[in-house]
Parts: C-alpha cells; structure tokens; sequence
C-alpha cells in the first residue's frame, strides 16, 4: 500500500483484464463520488536506473512509453494517461494527489525491495512488455477535492486490494513457469534433433547390423520424446 | 565447382553432427556457434547455402538473415533456417527464407532439403 487514503499499488497486471475492469466498475458503483485510474508501467533494466541517493524520490511519471500501449488502449475506460512532466516531486513522503495529477507512479518505490529485483533481474532477456510490470491504483475524488473514505469503506478496499495482490502473486507465478515450460520445450528439441540425426547415421550403416538396430531404437525413443511434447504442450495450452 | 556452405547453430553438438553428415568431396563446409558477423562471413567464404538457427547469440538468426538480405549481390544464397519455434514457417516467409526445417528434424528430411536446394 503506497497511500492509506488514495493510493494502492499491486505487482503484474490482473489478467484477464476484463477482471480488472469488472473490479473497478464495482470499485465505482460502490463509491460513485471516487475516480479510478489503474497506471501500469513496464521497466526494463530497473535497477540500472536505480540511484542510492534518490530512491526515497517519488517521480511522477511518463506516459510516452505508455503511448503506443495496445493495452491502454483497448482499456481505455480503466487506463487513464498520466502528465508527461517527470521531475521529483513527493520527496521523503508518501505520495498525495496534486490537484492537476491524474496519477503518481513510485517507480523507485520497489528500490530496497529484494522479490522486485529478483523479478526484473529474471526477465533480462525477455521483452519489455514481459518484464516487471507494476501497477497502481489511484483513487480521487471527481471533484479533485481531498479524498477521505470512512473506515469502513477504507477495510473493504484494503480487502479488495490485498486479494488483488494475492490473484496477482497467483498470476505471475503461473505466468513465470508457463514461460520456463515452453522454453524448456523449445530447448529440448535442439538435443532431440542431434539424437534423432546420431539414430539416422547408425541406422544407415551397411556393416555392422547391431549398430542398425541400435539407431532404430534411437529413432522411436526420440519420436516417443517428441510426441510426448506435443501432447505435453496441447495439454498445457488447453 | 566447389559448392559452400555456412552452418549456425549455438549447440555444439548439432552443429558437429550437421558438419559431419554434409561434408562431402567438391564441398566446403563453414560451423559457427554466433551470428554476429555473418556478413564478413559471407564476404569471405561467398557460400551457395546458409544453414541458420533462429535462436542464437548474438543477434538471432532472424536479424542475421536480415543482414544478408540487405545486400542484393547475396540474392543467390540460399537459406534454410531451423528452428523449434512453432512459427518457423511464418517466419521464414517474413525473411524471404528458401526453407525451413522444423526440430528435430532426421537425418533424411536435412539431407534431402539440403540438397534440393544446393541443386536449385
């Protein structure tokens, strides 16, 4: 939680989106007075711009590498564009809402946190829209006055997010090892190959009819291996 | 005429295989584990037929063909690109590629198209 009052933070985008949505719609019909807006950003290399001497900085962000975001657009009732200007400006404190701001975007907000530079240290060689995703709920009032819930409205926030993070958590684990499995398959098939080639060569050879039959069964085992791929992966995508 | 080739693929060990099963009299066969300067390789051994893996350091098979691509004097290279990714044939048409040879392919299907496009 970045904010007791306006601001709530999660890692990884809920996904389906429609999820996302569904809750903000609920999030608005309960509090019709609040406005949402549901930030993402995608870092690559974040700890390379991590700078001791300004983690407690909290930046407002950009949206130009938001702009060309399929994503944000096809959500753009949830997504609402942040102002361009980056400077710091929350300083040592917990973000609050500027009057002109839409949204606040702690992107050094994870600077002493291990899980996160493990996370963005994980997806190095991934592109950017798989890297560390983190988003942020920020909540305002329409009128841009100070928002302040009642205590009871803030618990069932405070619910509502936590089983967010929970789902997300959920989410970006599933997420990590579905990725690690279909790599996992693809590097199998280079081994496979190389033992499917070595069955051929022994298969082919005139003379010695033991070193034949032994490239047979290197043949079959190696077509048994990559049916059991195959199958692996239908299931896995059904 | 002395046919040649140009093989790149990051394992060793099928790169080895690939170079014992095509070496043969009148053809001269070139193994790299990157692809990062395949131009100059191509420069130096002007080949008939490139053999290219599509996930291999440093810049990919994809990007490397591109390179190749990019210079029309190098319009009668053939290329085959080998690949598990289950796109393989997209991606070759993308490149403008001659063939493609899904993993793990036999011995049988590599000979054949390599040869069929050696002959081409």
């Amino acid at each position: 939680m970045l904010d007791a009052n306006t601001h709530y933070e999660f890692r990884g985008l809920p996904v389906p989106m429609e999820m996302l949505r569904a809750i903000c719609k609920k999030i608005t019909a309960a509090w019709p007075f609040v406005g949402i807006c549901v930030m993402s950003v995608c870092e690559n290399g974040l700890s390379e711009r991590l700078d001791k001497d300004i983690y407690t900085f909290k930046i407002l962000a950009s949206d130009v590498t938001l702009r060309n975001d399929e994503l944000l657009e096809n959500y753009s009732d949830i997504f609402i564009p942040c102002i361009k200007e980056q400077r710091s400006y929350f300083q040592g404190s917990d973000a609050h809402m500027h009057p002109d701001l839409l949204a606040v975007i702690p992107l050094l907000l994870y600077a002493e946190n291990n899980d996160a530079f493990e996370l963005a240290d994980r997806c190095e060689d991934k592109p950017a829209y798989e890297c560390l995703k983190k988003c942020l709920f920020s909540f305002w009032r329409r009128d841009k006055s100070a928002l302040i819930f009642k205590q009871t409205d803030q618990v069932i926030l405070d619910i509502v997010i936590e089983q967010l993070n929970l789902y997300n958590k959920l989410y970006s684990i599933m997420k990590r090892y579905n990725w690690l499995l279909g790599k996992f398959r693809h590097d199998l098939r280079t081994p496979l190959t190389s033992v499917t080639m070595i069955g051929g060569l022994l298969e082919q050879d005139q003379d010695n009819g033991e070193l034949r039959e032994v490239g047979q069964m290197l043949l079959a085992a190696s077509e048994k291996m990559d049916a059991l791929l195959n199958e692996f992966r239908s299931e896995v995508q059904s | 005429m002395e046919q040649c080739i140009l093989i790149y693929e990051d394992d060793r060990d099928l790169l080895e295989l690939c170079r014992i099963i095509l070496t043969g009299p009148g053809r001269t066969i070139k193994t790299f584990n990157r692809c990062e300067n395949i131009v100059s390789d191509v420069e130096r051994f002007h080949p008939d037929l490139i053999l290219m893996d599509l996930w291999i350091p440093e810049i990919g098979g994809k990007r490397a063909i591109e390179l190749v691509k990019e210079d029309k004097d190098n319009d009668h290279i053939a290329v085959i690109l080998f690949s598990a990714n289950a796109e393989i044939e997209q991606i070759c048409d993308d490149l403008g590629a001659d063939g493609y040879l899904r993993k793990p392919f036999d011995l049988m299907n590599f000979k054949k198209t390599v040869e069929s496009h050696l002959c081409n």
